[in-house]
């Protein structure tokens, strides 16, 4: 009898999570870093619908809500990784003219992309889609996420015009084949390219990975008024103050241990001259994982712990023009929330739970999240 | 000697083009899942004037003892009767609405004849896919001596997916050779900007060259596009496109994996006609204890000298089921055609490339079932002409999948009828349309049965043995 009881307690608790899937789902933790307003300590959110309903030091638990509890840990948003390739496979780089505004990053979308699942497990929520370095125009990227099942959806189809001063932009066998080119290709075509650029609301997303492309990038800065976003690596470390000042953000990719301490200063010395800052992952070409170890190096380079995670979260999103939707642990916003051993950038800290759009990420779902960060499909019939 | 043989089929079939014939069969598969048994047709001037079963009489009764008749098969994404078949394509530019492939067809081909002894009387021959819009298709009768007006301009083709950019290099180059589009998003790029321009010209009442009416015709809904998308992702685009550019009558074609977009299709009333199915993407499949492993790029790295390899050995076994008794492949059980698959995983070149284990997707195979089940428009098409990628393969393999057996006749003759929008005519066994039909030894849908008669406008073009007296 007491076995049957037994059994019976452990069916509903093996049911339990599966009700919950609709998206109602608790989540409390011994600390609750919001990014956007007061942290919680204790704190827990609630998330119904898909939806973050309310946060605080405690919260209401409807019936059937899936609880998760971990008095350890820290609840953080969920990442936004403001550029890689996930996503899009093979369809980014239409490089045969230099000048393509109107390609759209949206219409190469592939879902069945496997690198989707591996963002989902690094705790990625959602990500910038860039055209690929071929152009100096090279189109409009997008702002992707996935379900917790690995389903790719659109946040945001038009969200920024890609400029490309990089040499691979120009290395090619048309006009132009310098970069003074491409910039007067771009001062000549600009005005309809920043109407262009106007239509949509985060106007540039300007490419370069050198100090002197920086200097050229400044020129369209200026230009763009201030609607320009800074696409960059730790290597443009002369033009700190100047791109702090003049593009409304920096997104830096490959701030990668290997750095020497001077380059992977970089990013905390943009912060200090009231720059603000993304990270981007480069996935699929590095892991997924690549986006917090950026802020891993950048907190080794100085950067305030605070300040690692508002690049990864709501910095990210206000750059990619998504801040309504994800970013912060705010009510309303999309249920995208990550729990940590410790504050996430804290090397130590262990990824232990992604709930993305209410919904945990579970062996159920398809998708295991191993201790290293990495993926595996559920198998078919092993018990 | 053989062409007087032919010949003298050709007078017969000409005398006896007013009078009435009757086929007489076992079975008649009608098209639209009814079955008559046993079946006589009757045919006359070149129409079904009656099916029945009870006895008709006509000047010629050709009995077929216990064939089963069912309507010529239609295939609506077809290069046969071309002599570069889908290598067909006008290259020098990327958007080229003013070809029109149907110049080029030869119906006296071989590879025409060979689809028309399968039973395959209908055709949409389509260019190839390396242009973004690649021009007319036009529905075509496999027997030369059909006298149909053809209503031309009635298809346009727009390839979307990687086809048109394939070895595009994206590195600049002014020659002839070198064209644009060299990414997925840049073949979206020339659909999307070409119809536009046509929009705003027609919104603003300027003049349009001749080459780009066609585009007006497809936007005032005068011709249907069809959309050639062989995965879901290219499936999407089409419907995306479609909303976005408000064009009228539309087709998705050549699909390899389409059932992941089974709601979306059916929500939008846009049909689709599947794509390559054969037996090597099903071996892959199975062979895998059982797990779905799908290849990454779905059949199109999957190359017919594989089939080639491959095919003999299900031909075997399949024979060795039939000997068992076992006639009806789905009858067939889970070991049965996991030792299939086993057979066809060994056989040299299947099993390589990129592949993705993931049981939550849906074999390629029992797509056409998935989509039946959502209420999808669909047909097989894309048959080719080498065993076991015959138009009639496809549907016995999804039948072997859980497809319902009428239902996969009917994917071969009303629906890409009514898909095409030539049903009037075309696609099931009633008095008044075409007598388009093929006699089959047996049930068509068991791999033993083969064609024994087949008969377009009325004309015997493939005769059962015995009438021939031989």
């Amino acid at each position: 009898m007491m076995q049957r009881t037994l059994s019976l307690l452990l069916l509903v608790a093996a049911i339990t999570p599966l009700c919950a899937q609709g998206g109602t789902i608790v989540i409390r933790a011994g600390t609750v870093i919001t990014v956007s307003g007061e942290n919680y300590s204790p704190g827990a959110v609630l998330i119904v619908d898909g939806r973050i309903a309310a946060v605080g030091k405690d919260v209401a638990e409807p019936d059937k809500a899936l609880v998760i509890n971990h008095p350890e840990g820290v609840v953080v948003p969920g990442f936004v990784d403001a550029g890689c390739g996930v996503g899009a496979r093979r369809g980014l780089a239409e490089s045969q003219r230099a000048m393509m505004p109107d390609l759209r990053l949206a219409d190469a979308l592939d879902p069945s992309d496997p690198a989707i699942k591996r963002q989902l497990a690094a705790g990625t929520s959602t990500w910038l889609v860039l055209p690929q370095d071929g152009n100096v125009l090279g189109g409009r990227a997008a702002v992707l996420r996935a379900t917790a099942t690995g389903e790719l959806k659109v946040l945001k189809s038009d969200a920024g015009l890609a400029v490309c001063l990089r040499e691979r932009s120009y290395d090619r066998e048309r006009e132009p084949t310098s970069l003074m080119g491409a910039l007067a290709l771009l001062e000549r075509a600009s005005a309809p390219a920043y109407d262009a650029a106007a239509a949509v609301d985060r106007g540039v997303l300007v490419g370069c990975h050198t100090d002197r492309e920086v200097a050229v990038a400044l020129r369209l800065g200026a230009r763009a008024k201030g609607r320009a976003v800074l696409f960059t690596t730790a290597d443009t470390c002369d033009s700190v103050d100047a791109a702090a000042k003049a593009f409304s953000g920096t997104v830096f990719a490959r701030v990668l241990p290997e750095l020497s301490d001077r380059l992977s200063a970089v990013p905390a010395r943009h912060v200090a001259a009231g720059g603000v800052i993304a990270f981007s992952s480069a996935a699929p070409e590095l892991p997924a994982s690549a986006l917090r170890l950026c802020a891993l190096t950048a907190v080794r380079g100085g950067l305030a712990q605070d300040a690692a995670l508002r690049a990864l979260t709501l910095s990210a999103a206000e750059l990619l023009g998504v801040a309504d939707q994800v970013g912060s642990i705010s009510s309303g916003k999309l249920g995208d929330v990550l729990v940590f051993s410790k504050h996430p950038a804290d090397a130590r800290a262990q990824l232990l739970r992604v709930v993305q759009g209410g919904v945990l990420v579970t062996p159920h779902g398809g998708v295991v999240v191993t201790p290293h960060g990495g993926v595996v499909v559920a198998p078919a019939s092993k018990e | 000697m053989k062409k007087m043989q032919g010949l003298l089929v050709l007078l017969l079939c000409a005398a006896a083009l007013d009078a009435q014939t009757v086929i007489k069969a076992a079975k008649a598969h009608l098209g639209d899942g009814r079955v008559v048994a046993p079946a006589w047709v009757a045919v006359s001037g070149g129409r079904i004037t009656e099916v029945s079963n009870e006895a008709l009489s006509g000047d010629e009764v050709v009995d077929c003892g216990a064939g089963e008749i069912a309507p010529g098969f239609i295939d609506g994404w077809s290069s046969a009767g071309l002599a570069r078949a889908g290598a067909e394509n006008e290259e020098g530019r990327e958007v080229t609405p003013q070809v029109n492939i149907a110049a080029l067809y030869e119906p006296r081909h071989v590879s025409v004849k060979r689809r028309l002894a399968q039973g395959v009387t209908t055709l949409l021959v389509r260019p190839g896919t390396r242009a973004v819009i690649a021009g007319a298709a036009q529905v075509v009768p496999t027997s030369p001596q059909s006298s149909t007006p053809r209503h031309e301009g009635a298809f346009l083709c727009v390839t979307l997916g990687l086809d048109p950019a394939a070895g595009n290099s994206g590195g600049g180059g002014q020659g002839f050779y070198s064209r644009r589009p060299n990414s997925r998003m840049g073949v979206v790029y020339d659909v999307r900007t070409s119809f536009t321009q046509v929009q705003e010209a027609l919104k603003a009442g300027t003049a349009i060259e001749a080459d780009w009416m066609p585009l007006v015709a497809a936007l005032k809904g005068e011709c249907t596009v069809v959309w050639y998308t062989e995965t879901e992702k290219e499936i999407w685009t089409a419907l995306r496109l479609i909303d976005e550019l408000h064009i009228p009558h539309n087709i998705c074609a050549g699909a390899v994996r389409a059932s992941g977009a089974a709601a979306d299709l059916k929500a939008r009333g846009v049909p689709l006609l599947l794509g390559e199915q054969h037996w090597a993407q099903y071996a892959r499949q199975r062979g895998r204890g059982g797990m779905d492993a799908v290849h990454d790029h779905g059949a199109g790295t999957l190359h017919s000298e594989h089939l080639h390899e491959v095919e003999p050995e299900v031909r075997a076994r399949l024979g060795a089921l039939a000997a068992q008794g076992i006639t009806h492949p789905i009858d067939t059980s889970e070991e049965q055609l996991f030792d299939l698959g086993q057979d066809c995983c060994m056989a040299p070149g299947v099993g390589a490339g990129e592949t993705t284990v993931d049981k939550n997707r849906v074999p390629v195979t029992t797509q056409a079932r998935e989509l039946v089940r959502a209420g999808v428009l669909c047909a097989f098409a894309g048959g080719g002409d080498s065993a076991g990628t015959h138009l009639l393969d496809y549907a016995r393999l999804a039948v072997r999948d859980g497809l319902d057996p009428a239902r996969a006749l009917s994917m071969l003759t009303l629906e890409p009828a009514r898909i095409l929008g030539i049903a009037k005519h075309k696609g099931s066994l009633e008095a008044g349309k075409d007598a388009d039909l093929v006699v089959f030894s047996g049930d068509p849908l068991v791999p033993t049965s083969t064609p024994v008669l087949v008969m377009t406008e009325g004309r015997i073009v493939l005769r059962p043995a015995a009438a021939k007296g031989e």
